[in-house]
């Protein structure tokens, strides 16, 4: 049946362009930016149990779901009609040379790994799921972006040894496919019950593990506001945030502990945090940056800046500036006179952490004379 | 070439003005000649605004023969009119649709403090330049647009890159909102310069009151309006501001620093609270003395 065929590819490569355009094509609408990543019944579920709530709302549960009983009804319908990423690994199908490269299938190992990992609060590889996987891809102009990003290149490079190896062989979500399904669930569930039981366990041991390597907690990284306490741990580095960030200030980590390799963070080269701007918070996929209402984001603390006076024109030079309290949306800074020059003061009940003064300082000695440092747990500003 | 004329011609008027700046109390004196101003005050902005262009165009308009006309407002930031920290939208409406009868073109250069998206669109200036097609050119995403300028008078600030648009306009008009400021005590025409300046980051460490007179001892407007229609008296430029005063002004002068003398009134004692008027008084930039002004009050 050749017309089925050339019309499945038809599909699959549209619903591909699609979704590359989702990513790349920013900025877009939030729906557009969230739709790839937020597709996943994977996410959504690990993402749930690891933080006890069910954060998608009612909108943004339809997605998942919806794809989820598709995969009761059809199995892996949404790998073979779908998915970005499985439409990608499969062009080389053609030219690969079907040699088995990896002879075992690990993706029931992966995915009782997540789920296991998440019952204990920390999504532990939730990060190869391909739509996070596949979401990435926006974010590679970003060099820290390629860390977790490496898996697209590989597994595409991979696939003309063995075609589409991800898909068959280590899809966390493509098994949860064939779990859920009504017809093969049972089967391919007692098929694997060895790599369950030896999921469960590493999930369980990666969960009480992973937090404990170089661990800094509180993080000092300033984080989008919405992030929970547990931010670096259940966020997939979909890097949706970073993308959509209409002044760019949302940046992939360099360095860091362990459980913050390439996480999404706050920096203020240029820009602060909009006072009217809450995108980040509306498009991410996994309840890491929950979602804030216009008000809630106003008074959300993510740090609280602190001058640095022997570097500030105004303190150390005598100069008129106050550059800092130009650009401070929440009036919070104060000014202090001094031999008839203003000085900045930063008031913390006031402050946001928003970095408009520190993207604005011009104070040429050491680059800048004002730093937000973070606040995690965020904070509420009352009043 | 069209950019080299108009450079030169700068380059003349910097020359008169360093004339000036030589003897400018003798001169003053010896000329009876009072600065004129003009300060039209009532409730409705759209009158002010109408009374204010019937005004210009009864004293020269833009200058004979003149096609181009380039507007810098003050757009900076992600504000709302009532909030007073950009030029209220009534009274661009109302400079742009006379200046527009008049057969000149108008272009609204800007370097704003925050992303154009906000700050052109809440200040309501992007709405009225859309209205009347007229474009506003956001500078911060056109480097390409500035070009270097030298700055004859200069003290601390000798060079500094500004928009082509201001060089190759036959009438640059400066239409600023009055409001406190952190760091210049208040901004009104010299301070709203600024918001062309590519360099104005620099300038705080270089001495930020010689700056901003240095920079007004170049950019010489041929007109300069003021909004003094509703002002912050602190927590300025940005706001939101809780000590507002309502003058209900629109002050109006061919001398940006005569301008900036009379509304800074509005504010201190003296025009002297503010430094840079102090220096522009000193440099022989304009006419900072009310003594030495023609001030016609006019009740609209």
């Amino acid at each position: 049946m050749p017309t089925a065929k050339s019309l499945r590819i038809s599909v699959r490569l549209l619903i591909l362009a699609a979704a590359l355009f989702f990513v790349i094509g920013g900025p877009l609408p939030i729906w557009m930016e969230r739709l790839v990543p937020a597709l996943s019944p994977l996410t959504v579920f690990a993402e749930s149990i690891a933080q006890r709530t069910w954060y998608a709302g009612l909108f943004w549960s339809i997605p998942p779901l919806a794809v989820l009983l598709l995969a009761v009804l059809k199995g892996r319908l949404f790998c073979q009609w779908l998915c970005p990423l499985g439409t990608l690994y499969s062009l080389p199908q053609k030219v690969s040379l079907k040699k088995r490269i990896l002879p075992i299938r690990l993706n029931a190992l992966i995915f009782w790994i997540i789920i296991s990992a998440s019952l204990l609060g920390l999504p532990a590889l939730l990060w190869l799921d391909p739509l996070s996987t596949f979401r990435r891809a926006g974010a590679w102009t970003e060099a820290a972006a390629w860390i977790p990003g490496l898996l697209i290149p590989i597994f595409l490079l991979l696939s003309f040894f063995q075609p589409q190896v991800w898909c068959t062989h280590l899809c966390p979500l493509g098994y949860g496919f064939d779990l859920a399904n009504f017809k093969t669930g049972k089967a391919v569930f007692r098929r694997d019950r060895r790599q369950f039981i030896t999921g469960l366990g590493l999930g369980a041991g990666a969960a009480v593990i992973l937090p404990r390597i170089n661990k800094s907690a509180p993080t000092p990284s300033v984080l989008p506001p919405g992030a929970t306490e547990h931010f670096a741990e259940t966020c997939t580095r979909c890097y949706a945030c970073v993308d959509a960030c209409p002044v760019e200030i949302i940046k992939v980590k360099k360095g860091g502990p362990l459980s913050e390799l390439a996480m999404p963070e706050l920096v203020f080269n240029e820009y602060g945090c909009e006072e009217s701007c809450n995108r980040c918070s509306q498009l991410c996929p996994t309840g890491a940056i929950r979602t804030l209402s216009p008000d809630e984001k106003w008074r959300r603390q993510v740090g609280v800046a602190r001058v640095e006076k022997e570097k500030c024109l105004a303190w150390a030079d005598n100069e008129y500036c106050m550059v800092c309290d130009e650009y401070c949306p929440y009036n919070a800074i104060e000014t202090v006179w001094e031999g008839g020059i203003a000085c900045p003061v930063v008031d913390p009940a006031l402050c946001r952490g928003c970095g408009a003064c520190e993207g604005a300082c011009p104070a040429y000695r050491a680059g800048k004379a004002i730093f937000v440092h973070a606040l995690n747990p965020q904070q509420k500003i009352k009043g | 070439m069209d950019n080299l004329s108009r450079r030169n011609f700068i380059k003349i008027g910097t020359a008169g003005s360093a004339l000036l700046a030589a003897a400018p109390a003798a001169l003053s004196a010896a000329s009876k000649e009072k600065t004129d101003v003009w300060v039209f005050e009532g409730a409705n902005n759209r009158a002010l605004m109408e009374a204010c262009m019937k005004t210009i165009f009864e004293n020269g308009g833009f200058g004979p023969n003149a096609k181009k006309v380039a507007l810098k407002v003050n757009a900076a930031w992600d504000r709302t009119p009532e909030q007073a920290a950009n030029t209220h939208p009534e009274l661009v409406d109302v400079f742009l649709e006379k200046a527009l009868e008049s057969g000149v073109t108008v272009v609204i250069p800007e370097l704003p403090c925050q992303r154009a998206e906000k700050t052109f669109v809440n200040s309501g200036l992007q709405a009225v330049a859309d209205k009347y097609k007229v474009k506003m050119i956001d500078l911060k995403n056109e480097k390409d647009a500035f070009v270097d300028v030298e700055i004859p008078n200069g003290k601390t600030l000798k060079k500094e890159r500004i928009p082509r648009d201001f060089l190759e306009a036959d009438a640059i008009v400066n239409m600023p909102i009055a409001k406190h400021h952190g760091g210049g005590t208040l901004t009104i025409c010299m301070k709203n310069w600024m918001g062309t300046a590519e360099g104005r980051k620099f300038w705080h460490a270089k001495g930020l009151h010689q700056c901003i007179a240095d920079f007004s001892s170049f950019m010489k407007p041929t007109w300069a309006i003021v909004d003094a229609t509703s002002c912050m008296t602190s927590q300025g430029p940005q706001g939101p501001s809780e000590d507002m005063i309502y003058p209900q002004q629109v002050i109006l002068s061919k001398d940006q620093v005569a301008a900036d003398s009379v509304a800074a009134l509005l504010f201190h004692d003296s025009p002297y609270a503010v430094k840079y008027l102090e220096i522009a008084r000193d440099m022989g930039i304009g006419e900072t003395e009310t003594v030495n002004m023609n001030i016609q009050r006019i009740k609209v």
